[in-house]
């Protein structure tokens, strides 16, 4: 059958498997294909390796689930920040951080998530509002006593209507350069602010809009649609909050346990831009109403108490009550992520978690 | 300082995490199981992430992260039990997989695993059957024919000469094709005269069936 001399093929087994693979040189591989061509033994073996290579590459490929990837990130997060902390422990730069006066626990995020397992990356040994204690919570420049509040008010603001300068973001990047020399962030107090300004003007000056999403119901004016009034936010002070979708990616039950005695849950949401080429993910965290209130400033926004503020690490949260569940709704990870430092208290960010309200609230509007 | 982790993290974010899918797809074959897949990709990663200095720039970042990835597994996933648990399930895929010749229709040869390979049915028949066939063959195999790595590459991540990595692949495949002979031949991808031989030294109980069928 085969006309070849056989004893080629001793010669070609230790180079067959090679050939198969395209390892060998260019005169090697044709030397080899020329034996094969006429050797039906060795041209039985080749084929058979190379189907089953073909059926191996044709088949479709395993991708990493989601939940795989907000895993790492979060660990990732993690590791960046617990080698940041060494870093900041070396250069013994280190100052106690400054208590805060309204007697939170400050080691504790205010519902007291388990130090050891920060569900969502909370900085497990910091207050996740972590407002600097010393600044007025709108941001009022430090080097301008006259404008500066007392305690009173800050417990109790007034609207600040036009406090904002064009000088903000200035301001905001040297408050961030400050922060990463070892400081507790002072920024978030202005972006806090800024977002107040906006915000509380809206409420004051115009009755808050009541609309429903059921144009049927708008009458009884029983359910207020932030959406709307996300929409007179743009008309009014450009806070622009683009049409994004809001999807739940998954929610989770936390258990109770020594550090954390009631039960609560953890909702992941995902923020996908108009170009639905990103996605953030948006955490809330819900507890039971009547825990210890974060530091933040009350916004009144589709008829809700909301407090806006920022965690340590510099993260906006909106915390809220509703329906006697605390939510304290922020971003999941590390902030910021892929922005600019100097974008880091935009009110775009506000806006997104505002978004995911908005979603929330219709949402319950829906199912009423 | 915040600055030196800050680059590390957009270089780990730009070359090893779009590794993650073909990580992800390697460990799935060798833990067999999905959950502990994730459990390894992440080990692995954040190992790589702690090590990522001595990733040398230039060089195959998959190959690296296939590395990490194989030594985490031997050091922590890797228990003995598992290892039997291998040979059992190869016992056992023999049989069941070679049964299904006795259906096989002969038929004309098409052209090639291509035109068939979408179907779901053969994926998860392929999956099976690479996750049979002993660890090393398949470490191998899924290296070379899912990633489409050299053998140098592979030879560096199983940390053995070329030599071993080419008679491991070349029994792997052998193995993986006495698997999936007679779902092909069923299939109408081999021809049954080429098949016959290969099919008996698998499954007697094929041509038993065969002889009842």
């Amino acid at each position: 059958m085969t006309t070849h001399d056989r004893s080629e093929c001793s010669t070609i087994a230790p180079v067959l498997q090679a050939y198969i693979d395209h390892e060998l040189t260019g005169t090697e591989q044709e030397r080899v294909a020329g034996h094969i061509d006429a050797c039906s033994d060795c041209r039985a073996t080749t084929s058979e390796q190379l189907w089953v290579r073909a059926a191996l590459r044709s088949i479709e490929r395993d991708r990493a689930p989601n939940s795989l990837r907000l895993r790492l990130a979060e660990t990732l997060d993690r590791e960046d920040r617990e080698g940041k902390k060494d870093a900041a422990r070396a250069s013994s730069l280190e100052q106690a951080p400054p208590q805060p006066p309204w007697g939170v626990e400050p080691n504790q995020p205010p519902w007291g998530v388990e130090p050891n397992q920060p569900p969502w990356g909370v900085e497990p040994n910091q207050p996740p509002w972590g407002v600097e204690p010393n600044q007025p919570p709108w941001g009022v420049e430090p080097n301008q006593p006259s404008e500066t509040l007392d305690r009173k008010d800050r417990r109790n603001p007034q609207p600040v209507i036009g406090r904002t300068r064009p000088s903000f973001g200035h301001h905001v990047w040297g408050a961030v350069q400050s922060s990463l020399k070892g400081g507790l962030a002072m920024i978030p107090a202005a972006a806090v602010g800024l977002a107040l300004f906006f915000l509380t003007r809206s409420d004051t000056e115009t009755p808050p809009l009541v609309v429903s999403l059921d144009p049927s119901s708008v009458a009884d004016g029983s359910t207020p649609n932030p959406k709307n009034q996300a929409t007179h936010l743009e008309n009014e002070r450009g806070i622009a909050p683009r049409p994004r979708r809001v999807e739940l990616v998954d929610a989770r039950i936390d258990r109770a346990n020594s550090a954390e005695p009631q039960r609560g849950a953890q909702l992941r949401y995902r923020v996908v831009d108009r170009d639905g080429a990103s996605g953030r993910h948006v955490i809330d965290r819900q507890r039971p109403a009547g825990g210890p209130s974060p530091l933040g400033v009350p916004v009144a926004f589709g008829g809700e108490r909301l407090l806006l503020g920022h965690a340590e690490d510099g993260l906006p949260f909106i915390h809220f009550e509703r329906d006697g569940v605390a939510h304290w709704v922020s971003f999941e990870g590390r902030w910021p992520q892929a922005t600019p430092m100097g974008a880091m208290a935009d009110d775009e960010s506000f806006a997104v978690l505002f978004d995911v309200i908005v979603h929330q609230a219709s949402f319950d509007a829906t199912r009423r | 300082m915040s600055t030196a982790r800050d680059t590390t993290r957009a270089e780990f974010e730009q070359l090893a995490l779009p590794q993650l899918d073909a990580m992800y797809g390697v460990a799935l074959r060798l833990t067999r199981n999905p959950a502990e897949a994730e459990d390894l990709v992440q080990d692995a990663m954040v190992r790589a992430y702690r090590f990522w200095n001595t990733f040398k720039q230039g060089t195959s970042v998959k190959a690296w992260l296939f590395t990490i990835l194989r030594n985490t597994f031997i050091n922590g996933y890797h228990q003995s039990n598992r290892r039997r648990s291998a040979r059992a399930d190869l016992a056992s895929q023999l049989p069941s997989l070679g049964s299904q010749a006795a259906l096989g229709q002969a038929s004309a040869p098409t052209g090639g695993p291509d035109a068939m390979m979408s179907e779901r049915v053969t994926r998860e028949r392929i999956v099976t059957a690479l996750e049979a066939i002993p660890e090393d063959y398949r470490m191998a195999v899924i290296l070379a024919d899912l990633e489409g790595l050299a053998y140098k590459e592979i030879a560096e991540i199983m940390d053995c000469p070329i030599g071993t990595v080419m008679s491991r692949l070349h029994r792997g495949r052998r193995l993986l094709y006495k698997l999936l002979l007679d779902h092909a031949v069923e299939l109408g991808w081999i021809e049954r005269e080429t098949s016959n031989e290969n099919a008996k030294t698998i499954d007697f109980a094929t041509y038993r069936n065969r002889g009842s069928a």
